[in-house]
């Protein structure tokens, strides 16, 4: 790799008074020199980058030290030197999973977070991942992100994100530059990233670089592993719900393309024959990611990523989906991503990047007939291409300059019936929908003097809804229905039906006060052209997608985040602050009753209002030694208000009211013990403020039938969350180097057996209801628990080189 | 779109553990000061009624209290005006007999309530009349799984067809009643039937009950609970067959007649149906609708604003009834704990009447014996 690629923020440069040394460094991997390396002297202000030979020299006084070397997409090398070194000193850097960008921060080191302007930013390697307890012994990225400040679980099984408060359609979630609409297998059980190919995880959720846009919560941006084995190596897993497999290795004798390719499949028929009544549920998933790198050159790489997901799963139910009659819903639905990627280094100090990325989510349910082969089958789908050209510039002294344009274009169907042969069931073809997004984005990290890092971005994306399609008007000022609608407009293919488009400024601050503790501010806002519908807490795969159009203008929102970080001492505990606050407008709503199953005219059940969140997050850390681990807490809190005309348009009158993720106290406790060589051992323990439900205001009976009695919205909140999850690993036990490297890692989920609330929910009594818990009440009350016991697994995992 | 118990039962199985869902002492956030209306006009004389209830909040319980003294009248589209009149039960109110919605007319509601409320509802069309046919049933072994009893339950599910028209919407909604017959009609406890009563004395402490049959052929009627419903959205002008109207369990043996009762509605009436229908039955699982008001279609026009739930319809019924013995149904019904003892006593015990509760002497229409 004979490129250049990044340039870390130095350390602000500082005289020593003893006699200083000349130490020449040179930082290289497996086939020759690695140039642009972020070195670091720990515990004083020496550092640098290493150049396009990969070499760096400094100055330092008589002793011993730790060097450092962070180059993003390999592992960081600590190495202990001497000064006066007699010899250069070479750093071997091995790639991990390194990734064709040009701007990237790297805030896993405690002492980057110190000197970074961006805020808000979690970083997860695929190691720190693995560590983590987990459900059932999965590895999964979006459940290692909840340990952190401000990211919540939609749900205990459901791994949509909640970011400050926001709801799971405001975070962009990508792979490759390719957005994923359903990131989970099993309904939410586990996200959708195979595990041997995850190469690093971002989760931006305060400051959000001004390259990202189309989302007012966070941007989730999971890579791909890039190739970079020159020999054959394979890495697997068997555990107990899924089996994964994966190979890396140079494809030509120059070792200029290489491969990586894993997948996964969990199949599960097995686990329901066991129990009677979910004899006929049926569930299975796969999902596969290919990488493909070609170094054609010093100056240009090529690079093609494919991802494919899919999922299958049946249930007995007796749901009649608005007229079709049926017992079973099978549930069927694929994600299939692309990604080509040529980075170009145009000169040392500039670089140049065209990623063209498409995304394809194909939702089904499908109803088969009884007593026939023949089967209804609704599928909704939604396209997505991108081409985006970026560029990245580091003229020297205290600039770098980063930009481009991209251009994205969204293709819905937003739902068809296929009678299948069914005499009673008409097809129904919902129009389609169409939108162009058009952005252009720049963005300068500044260092005006040695204590201020100023990160400036602004990025405009022009939005336009485009034709063929069918505009419906409404009365100005009246709320949408069937009543109010004015007249309806046409629109041919290419048409331009709506537009919306602004500036959306990103700004960050980052003051070192002292050399230990840093201040910092930012400022972001970001529009959100695209929603997910649904009406219910949380998605399913076949929710419905929805474009901006002239009645549902897209959401806003302005974050406004403070605070410091504090490395003291010799850097082991780093210790941040953070507060912030949103605030959204035109967020979505929806009607009382709302139903948008192969409904034409959705906006007529859509409701916009605004929201407000904020909150404080404070954190300790340590990343050093065998202990290492975090304590955090977070105090958050986030509103809603939606006013309409009527009663049936507004909710709680008008009145603010909580959001459904309004969880107003987090603390978490991970710390992980690893003797370096046998044994991890990993505990994790969450204590939550749980979400906000509804209790009914009364009850009713109609038709001989009790039915709870609802004015108001999340007017009461479930028990407290609390759980507390174990891991252990052992590595490679026989402790000998081999070619095969087998772990074992046993885990608890929920050690001492939680019942956590996900819901409560209120039914009407049925025949052998427990009146002595129900007593007089004519409603039964019930609470789902999700993971209520210990949930034990062990898997094996393993790696041959 | 409710996938109602979906993801706990997938994940129950994963982790081999039955009963996610876990009875609690429910809650409530009791709120007052509101009337609930339930009410219909129907073609079919009889059918039509309004009940009134006034939400008031006494000692920290949540009563609804039926009003009496209301003042109501309905108004069709040529400006005729018919008062309704009070029954017997406080708080229900019905027209003079005899009074049946005509097709092709509208009518609206308009309720003046004692403290002052003006409640109207707004004129709806009688929607036209769909006739069902066909109905007859189907017996499932293990129709559904019931989280109170833990186990599958067999149960019989009453199917029709429907010949639906072309080019327009048509909206149906579906109540069931059911009668079978009776043999026991009084159980004293701990004490004999005598005159008319259960009366006790010394010897019949250590008894601990006895049952008495009926004096005369007697049968119960069961109103079935809560309503289903279908739209012809996605079979507009095909015949519709094998629409779920109705399902009993299999619970005991012997003749059954059951009767449906469908009502054309308008498409307003069936989104508060479907209201309806979220409440009672998908309010669990992971994709819950969110909580709905029971907001219909009547509001109060006085100064008070007091809010209104509940929703006067406008219907076009139609009626049937089917016959069958269970005796002959090749399935298992469930079991049934409960043994008939007969009081011991030379030549034979009395007999009670076939009176109280939804019984009667009386041979329903459509019986066979």
């Amino acid at each position: 790799m004979r490129y250049f690629l990044l340039i870390l923020v130095m350390l602000a440069a500082a005289a020593g008074a003893a006699q200083t040394y000349p130490v020449q460094l040179r930082t290289v991997e497996a086939d020759g020199p690695l140039p642009f390396v972020n070195v670091q002297v720990r515990g004083t202000t020496q550092g640098g980058t290493t150049d396009a030979r990969g070499e760096l020299s400094l100055e330092l006084p008589g002793g011993t030290y730790e060097i450092l070397a962070s180059y993003v997409g390999y592992a960081t090398v600590t190495r202990a030197l001497t000064v006066p070194a007699a010899e250069t000193v070479i750093l071997t850097l091995e790639a991990t999973g390194e990734q064709l960008t040009t701007v990237t921060v790297n805030a896993n080191d405690l002492r980057d977070r110190l000197d970074q302007p961006i805020m808000g930013v979690e970083r997860l390697s695929m190691t720190e991942i693995e560590a983590l307890p987990l459900a059932l012994g999965e590895v999964d990225v979006l459940r290692g992100l909840q340990l952190s400040s401000g990211v919540n679980s939609a749900g205990e099984a459901s791994n949509g994100l909640s970011v400050r408060g926001g709801t799971v359609d405001q975070n962009l979630i990508l792979l490759d530059g390719a957005p994923v609409f359903t990131p989970t297998h099993l309904f939410g059980l586990f996200s959708v990233f195979t595990p041997d190919a995850v190469g690093g995880v971002d989760l931006y959720r305060a400051n959000i670089p001004a390259r990202f846009g189309g989302r007012v919560s966070s941007v989730l941006d999971v890579r791909s592993q890039t190739p970079s084995s020159d020999k054959f190596k394979l890495r697997g897993g068997v555990g107990l719900v899924s089996s994964h497999l994966g190979v890396e290795t140079p494809l030509t004798k120059n070792k200029r393309l290489k491969l990586l390719a894993a997948g996964r499949a969990g199949f599960n028929d097995f686990a329901f024959q066991l129990i009677e009544r979910l004899k006929n549920t049926r569930s299975n998933f796969y999902d596969a990611t290919l990488r493909l790198r070609y170094t054609a050159n010093d100056r240009n790489i090529f690079s093609y990523s494919a991802f494919y997901s899919k999922d299958f799963y049946q249930v007995d139910l007796i749901n009649s989906f608005n007229g079709i009659v049926s017992e079973v819903n099978q549930n069927d639905y694929y994600t299939f991503n692309n990604t080509f990627d040529w980075f170009r280094a145009v000169s040392e100090v500039t670089s140049l990047q065209l990623r063209l990325a498409a995304s394809d989510h194909e939702p089904k349910v499908i109803f088969p007939q009884r007593d026939t082969e023949a089967e209804v089958t609704y599928r909704s789908r939604i396209r997505y291409h991108s081409g985006q050209l970026s560029l990245d510039h580091r003229p020297g002294g205290r600039h770098h300059l980063s930009g481009g344009v991209q251009a994205v274009r969204y293709d819905l169907r937003p739902g068809a019936l296929d009678a299948g042969g069914v005499a009673s069931v008409i097809p129904v073809v919902l129009p389609r929908e169409q939108a162009a997004e058009l952005s252009a984005y720049v963005e300068d990290e500044w260092k005006p003097g040695d204590r201020l890092t100023i990160s400036a971005g602004l990025r405009y994306t022009q939005y336009l809804q485009l034709g063929p399609g069918e505009q419906r008007r409404y009365t100005p000022g009246a709320d949408p229905s069937n009543e109010t609608l004015t007249d309806t407009e046409v629109y041919d293919g290419g048409q331009v039906m709506q537009a919306y488009g602004g500036l959306e400024p990103r700004l960050a601050l980052n003051y070192a006060a002292t050399p230990t503790l840093s201040l910092k501010a930012a400022y972001a806002r970001s529009r959100q052209y695209l929603q997910n519908i649904y009406n219910a807490t949380t998605p399913l795969p076949s929710s419905r997608w929805k474009v901006s159009d002239n009645v549902v203008r897209p959401q806003q929102a302005d974050l406004y985040s403070t605070g410091f970080f504090w490395l003291p001492g010799e850097g082991r505990y780093g210790y941040s602050v953070e507060a912030y606050y949103r605030r959204t407008d035109d967020l979505l709503e929806y009607r009382p009753g709302a139903d948008f199953f192969l409904a034409r005219t959705v906006e007529t059940d859509l409701l916009q209002g605004t929201g407000k969140s904020y909150g404080v997050e404070v954190g300790v850390s340590r990343k050093e030694g065998k202990l290492t681990g975090e304590v955090n807490y977070a105090y958050a809190r986030t509103f809603n208000r939606v006013a309409g005309n009527s009663l049936s348009a507004s909710v709680n009158r008008g009145a603010w009211y909580p959001g459904y993720f309004d969880q107003p106290h987090t603390a978490n406790l991970n710390v992980t013990f690893d003797d370096g060589v046998t044994h991890r051992l990993g505990f994790n323990l969450v204590v939550q403020s749980n979400r906000p439900y509804t209790v009914p205001n009364g009850f009713i009976d109609i038709d001989e039938q009790s039915v709870p009695l609802f004015l108001e919205r999340n007017n009461a909140r479930l028990p407290l969350y609390h759980r507390l999850d174990f891991s252990w690993t052992v590595h490679n036990p026989r402790m000998v180097r081999k070619r095969w490297i087998g772990d074992w890692t046993f885990t608890v989920y929920n050690l001492y057996g939680r019942k956590n609330a996900y819901n409560i929910y209120y039914l009407p009594r049925g025949a052998g209801s427990p009146s002595q818990i129900f007593g007089s009440s004519p409603l039964g009350s019930y609470r789902l628990t999700i993971f209520g016991a210990p949930i034990v697994s062990l898997s094996y995992n393993f790696k041959f080189e | 779109m409710s996938i109602k118990t979906l993801t706990p039962l997938i994940l129950c199985a994963l982790m081999g553990i039955t009963g996610c869902t876990d009875p609690i002492a429910p809650t409530y956030d009791f709120r007052s000061g509101f009337l609930v209306v339930d009410g219909r006009i129907t073609d079919k004389p009889g059918y039509s009624y309004v009940s009134i209830d006034r939400n008031v909040e006494q000692f920290g319980d949540f009563n609804l209290l039926p009003q009496a003294g209301a003042r109501i009248t309905s108004q069709d589209d040529r400006g005729e005006v018919i008062t309704w009149l009070p029954t017997d039960t406080a708080g229900y109110y019905i027209p003079p007999a005899g009074f049946a919605a005509e097709p092709g007319r509208s009518y609206s509601l308009r309720i003046e309530m004692p403290e002052g409320e003006l409640i109207e509802s707004p004129r709806q069309a009688l929607p036209p009349k769909v006739p069902f046919r066909n109905l007859r049933y189907r017996f499932d072994q293990e129709a559904y799984f019931s989280e109170n009893r833990d186990r599958f339950v067999p149960a019989f599910t009453f199917l029709v067809d429907v010949d639906d028209p072309a080019g327009e919407a048509n909206f149906y909604q579906y109540r069931f009643r059911s009668w079978e017959t009776v043999d026991v009609c009084i159980t004293c406890r701990r004490s004999r039937y005598r005159d008319g009563q259960c009366r006790e004395d010394p010897d019949t402490r250590r008894v601990n009950y006895w049952d008495y049959l009926c004096d005369v052929p007697c049968w119960a009627m069961n109103i079935g609970a809560g309503r289903s419903i279908y739209r012809d959205e996605l079979s507009d002008g095909t015949t519709v067959t094998g629409i779920e109207a109705g399902r009993v369990d299999f619970a005991r043996l012997g003749g059954l007649l059951f009767e449906v009762e469908q009502a054309n509605i308008s498409s307003r009436a069936y989104e508060y149906a479907e209201i309806l229908d979220n409440l009672a039955n998908n309010g669990g699982g992971l994709n819950a609708p969110l909580p709905a008001p029971l907001v219909g279609n009547l509001s109060d026009a006085s100064e008070q604003g007091t809010d209104v739930l509940g929703f006067v319809s406008v219907e076009s019924l139609s009626v049937d009834r089917v016959y069958f013995n269970r005796d002959t149904v090749n399935g298992q019904s469930l079991p049934n704990p409960y043994t008939v003892i007969l009081e011991p006593v030379i030549p034979t015990p009395p007999t009670a009447p076939c009176v109280g509760g939804n019984r009667t002497s009386e041979e329903p229409a459509g019986w066979m014996q």
